[in-house]
């Protein structure tokens, strides 16, 4: 859906916002693996677990990015909860704490803790808005390592159970304001079709999900317009 | 120049002093709560984001929030004040109470032709129904009755606003260094603000500023009182045929502002009807942070009948000015102009201080009859040393000389729905300026204006703030403005102005004659009173300075078109009265022949949250990226009360911000602010003095508000 997950409710993914957690009912394990542009040292893989509780969910994650000479790891846990805010709907709420380390070989490893911050709340029925922060507490390697920072604001609306579009504008320091929208479709009852667009660096993407009872199994696909295709595929397991 | 105010600042101290301690002042006050701030907020935003000090607009706002104007007897001048309302339907609002009586309750506002539901809900906080006048069935006197002194000392309300700030990261000109210039004094910003009101009725203020860099200095043998700057006044209104009657600091506007004109001045913006149909609201007692807008002596209005008023006004003040001699042993002067920074951080600057001295006297007459106003001003002033301009072509046309003498006559005529206005002034030199227009209303939802200006090169502008492309110079500019608010549905409001103005002379940077254009286009909707979401579209073109090689090979100056435009979405969010978001997304582009395009984006996050009825706090995170200086962003933010700013951004980099408000007790506000802006691949923030090692600016930011 080009990225644009930051308002998504319900999603098993805290990573586009954490506060992605408290909007879950149940509990959710799910799997990632992404190759961009098709070479074997920009793959990517990660698993995220989420465990609702009545004082709110907690979510535990790790990913992996890169190759042998250069090699990004990161893990992290994550709370997110609904708060009444005096109303009688809520306002979620949610904060990832990661731990991040870059390891280059010959030179030895780095790592830094960072903090990021997320929030959503429906403006109106179908329609929600989020927000999420990564690194927020600036953190970096030291010696010039910069980790990523970054904000995303984005709009989630679902006039009817078939059809969910999304929208958000992110902005990560270094890189321009990147416009990411999203559609998707349920044409039949365990099949998702998605398609979205980036803005920044220009792509679309493409991907289906098949959902059988509690098992969720995704794939997509990114063009972009010189570099050529990025594959992903996912295993969601909720329940 | 401090000797001379020491007096009266310590008179008013004292009065301030003798009101906090009168033992008629038992009961606590309440302070107002965190609507008043975000309606000044609203009022805020909707402004030109580069205004500049919008300290004088705050002030003005801050007094209506906590003097409500009565509906059933506020005037059309008094009503024009008040956000999203302009002169055309203040005088709707007049003419409904007149023909069908008293309003009985705010709502009924919304009976008023061209009143619509978004226009009341930013009116509402500064309005309010007086009570004895919702029964009342006979014509009211057309004086205000004087206040017994009695009820004047019991009512009387003592304000006290101890305000610090202070960036963590200073810039070089803090630190001792023998071999260059540094500031005099430490780099805390320092407001303190003693004010005792009755109502409208009374003002005693007194206040005090110390600029970051300027020394406190406390000597008052010498006249010095601690803070570079301080204003202050003692001012009654309403009393009897006083309509305001002044004696120390305040500030004065006539008119549309072709010859008198200082102190709340919003300029082209979201309001596309207000700023640009204006009239003077006449003399306001003064007690703000702007180190040059206002006059120092007594002022005066005086109603002789319903219809009629005249005031008189005089000042004596020294203002900062740079004086450069050709010869110095001869002392030949050879260029004095004014300075309006208010910094006195270095020699350099201080020497600049109180340069000069203006006497002013002046005065004006208006007169309003139903639908139909007259007035005239004008004024005479004699400077101490006469003005010398540089001999820079685009000094040609400044004022040279020691005296000044201009007037005006103006007027304005409500015909059906259509309201026409306008101004003639004249200088010592016999130049002419001419500002004309029309406003209207046509059905309920749809609202214009029409303007057109002419302000020759060598008009007399020395206290002008007439609307303009130029904020306020008044000189050197022509145009034509045309400004359309149209609500084609419930909740939906659609404004436009669009702006054509030339330059007659070169000015600063444009070595030629040069013109522009400015167009605005906003549409916002606000389908739920708790959610509101715009899209203001901005481009101005105008012509800038640029080098060119003619035909025979010589670089000789050239103009070229300048374009900036920007797109925002903004949209807020009351999720409840504890919780607030507000999002937006921003980009501006700045094109100009021969230079690559520069784009700028701002994507922003602000979260406020109501703790407690005692705790509130305010957050922002903002990530900013542009390409110059040309493309930056502005955006407004949560401030400490009754301080506002509109910062820009250039470069690459991060803002954030944390404030803490607390109120322990009803008359009782604390506030504490923390910022830090991070940029992004650069090893040195600022310029010059104020250039910091390093990548990021840290600020706290400290107020006590008291109410006794």
């Amino acid at each position: 859906m080009g990225g644009a997950a930051t308002a998504l409710r319900g999603d098993a993914w805290t990573d586009g916002n954490p506060a992605v957690a408290g909007t879950r009912s149940g509990r959710s394990l799910a799997f990632f693996a992404s190759q961009s542009f098709g070479l074997s040292e920009l793959r990517y893989s990660a698993f995220q677990y989420i465990e609702p509780t009545t004082i709110g969910a907690f979510s535990l994650g790790a990913s992996s990015f890169g190759f042998s000479d250069f090699r990004r790891t990161d893990a992290s846990v994550g709370y997110g909860r609904g708060f009444a805010f005096g109303a009688m709907r809520k306002a979620y709420f949610g904060m990832l704490l990661s731990y991040r380390s870059v390891t280059i070989a010959g030179y030895g490893a780095q790592g830094a803790v960072d903090f990021s911050l997320g929030g959503m709340v429906e403006l109106a029925s179908g329609l929600d808005l989020g927000f999420s922060a990564t690194n927020v507490s600036a953190a970096d390697l030291g010696n010039g390592g910069e980790l990523p920072r970054s904000l995303a604001v984005g709009l989630a609306f679902r006039p009817s159970e078939p059809l969910l579009v999304s929208a958000d504008a992110y902005q990560e320091i270094g890189y321009p304001l990147s416009a990411r929208v999203g559609i998707e479709l349920l044409p039949v009852d365990v099949l998702y079709v998605r398609a979205g667009a980036v803005s920044q660096p220009a792509g679309l993407t493409f991907g289906a999900g098949v959902r059988l009872g509690l098992v969720a199994v995704d794939i997509s696909a990114q063009r972009h317009e010189v570099l050529g295709w990025s594959p992903a595929g996912g295993l969601s397991m909720l329940w | 120049m401090r000797a001379s105010i020491a007096q009266p600042a310590t008179l008013i101290a004292t009065c301030l002093v003798l009101a906090a301690f009168s033992p008629a002042l038992s009961n606590a006050q309440v302070l107002p709560d965190s609507s008043a701030a975000e309606a000044i907020e609203r009022a805020i935003e909707s402004i030109d984001e580069d205004a500049g000090d919008t300290s004088l607009l705050v002030e003005t706002l801050e007094f209506l929030l906590e003097n409500p104007l009565d509906v059933n007897t506020a005037t059309i001048d008094e009503l024009s004040l008040v956000p999203g309302i302009d002169e055309g339907l203040a005088f709707a609002i007049v003419d409904y109470r007149r023909n069908r009586g008293p309003f009985q309750s705010l709502p009924e506002l919304q009976l008023v032709p061209g009143l619509t539901e978004d226009v009341f809900q930013d009116a509402r906080p500064y309005l309010m129904i007086g009570e004895e006048l919702k029964t009342r069935t006979k014509r009211p006197s057309p004086f205000p009755s004087p206040v017994p002194v009695r009820e004047l000392v019991r009512g009387i309300r003592l304000d006290v606003i101890q305000r610090v700030t202070r960036r963590l990261d200073t810039g070089v000109g803090y630190q001792d260094d023998s071999t260059r210039t540094t500031y005099v004094g430490g780099p805390e910003r320092i407001y303190s603000r003693l004010r005792a009101t009755y109502g409208r009725r009374l003002s005693l203020n007194l206040t005090g500023e110390k600029d970051p860099g300027e020394v406190l200095d406390w000597s008052p043998s010498t006249g010095s009182l601690g803070y570079d700057h301080v204003t202050g006044h003692a001012a009654i209104r309403d009393f009897g045929r006083i309509h305001t009657l002044v004696v120390g600091d305040y500030v004065a506007a006539f008119g549309q502002g072709l010859v008198f004109w200082k102190g709340l001045s919003a300029g082209k913006g979201r309001d596309v009807i207000g700023p640009a149909s204006r009239s003077g609201n006449g003399i306001t007692p003064y007690g703000s942070t702007d180190e040059n807008g206002f006059l120092r002596g007594v002022a005066t209005t005086i109603r002789l009948t319903r219809a009629l008023s005249v005031s008189g006004f005089a000042s004596r003040r020294t203002l900062d000015a740079t004086v450069s001699a050709s010869d110095s042993l001869q002392q030949e002067l050879e260029e004095v102009n004014l300075t309006n920074t208010g910094l006195h951080r270095t020699p350099t600057e201080i020497a600049k201080r109180d340069a000069l001295s203006e006497a002013l006297l002046g005065g004006n007459v208006e007169f309003t009859a139903g639908k139909f106003s007259i007035g005239a001003v004008a004024y005479k002033s004699q400077f101490d040393k006469p003005l010398i301009p540089g001999d820079a072509a685009y000094q040609r046309y400044r004022f040279t000389g020691r005296d000044v003498g201009i007037a005006s006559a103006y007027g304005s005529w409500f015909i059906s729905t259509f309201r026409l206005f306008g101004e003639v002034a004249r200088d010592q030199d016999g130049n002419v300026a001419t500002f004309g227009g029309t406003s209207a209303r046509f059905g309920r939802g749809i609202r214009a204006v029409m303007i057109a200006r002419r302000y020759p090169r060598s008009f007399t502008n020395l206290h002008s703030f007439a609307f303009g492309e130029s904020s306020g110079a008044t000189q050197n500019e022509s145009g034509v403005y045309l400004g359309l608010r149209v609500t084609p549905a419930r909740h939906w409001v659609i404004s436009t102005y669009m702006d054509q103005y030339r330059f007659p002379w070169i000015r600063f940077g444009v070595p030629m004659p040069s013109s522009g254009h400015e167009t605005l286009l906003l549409v916002e909707h606000r389908p739920r009173r708790w959610l509101n979401w715009y899209v203001q579209a901005r481009s101005e073109t105008k012509e800038g300075g640029v080098p060119v090689v003619d035909d025979s090979g010589q670089t000789v100056d050239g103009l070229r078109d300048e374009t900036r435009q920007s797109v925002r979405l903004n949209l807020q969010y009351e999720f409840s009265k504890q919780l607030t978001l507000r999002s937006r997304v921003e980009v501006t582009r700045f094109s100009a022949e021969k230079e690559p395009t520069a784009t700028g984006t701002l994507l922003l996050q602000d979260l406020r949250w109501n703790v407690s009825p005692a705790l509130a706090l305010d957050s922002r995170l903002m990530l900013f990226d542009t390409d110059s200086f040309d493309a930056r962003v502005f955006t407004y933010e949560y401030d400490l009360r009754y301080s506002f700013s509109i910062p820009s951004f250039s470069g690459r980099g991060q803002r954030t911000y944390l404030m803490l408000s607390f109120k322990p007790q009803q008359n009782l506000l604390l506030q504490v602010k923390y910022a830090v802006t991070r940029y992004e691949n650069v090893e040195t923030v600022g310029s010059g003095l104020d250039e910091v090692a390093g990548n990021r600016l840290r600020e706290i930011r400290a107020q006590l508000l008291w109410r006794i």
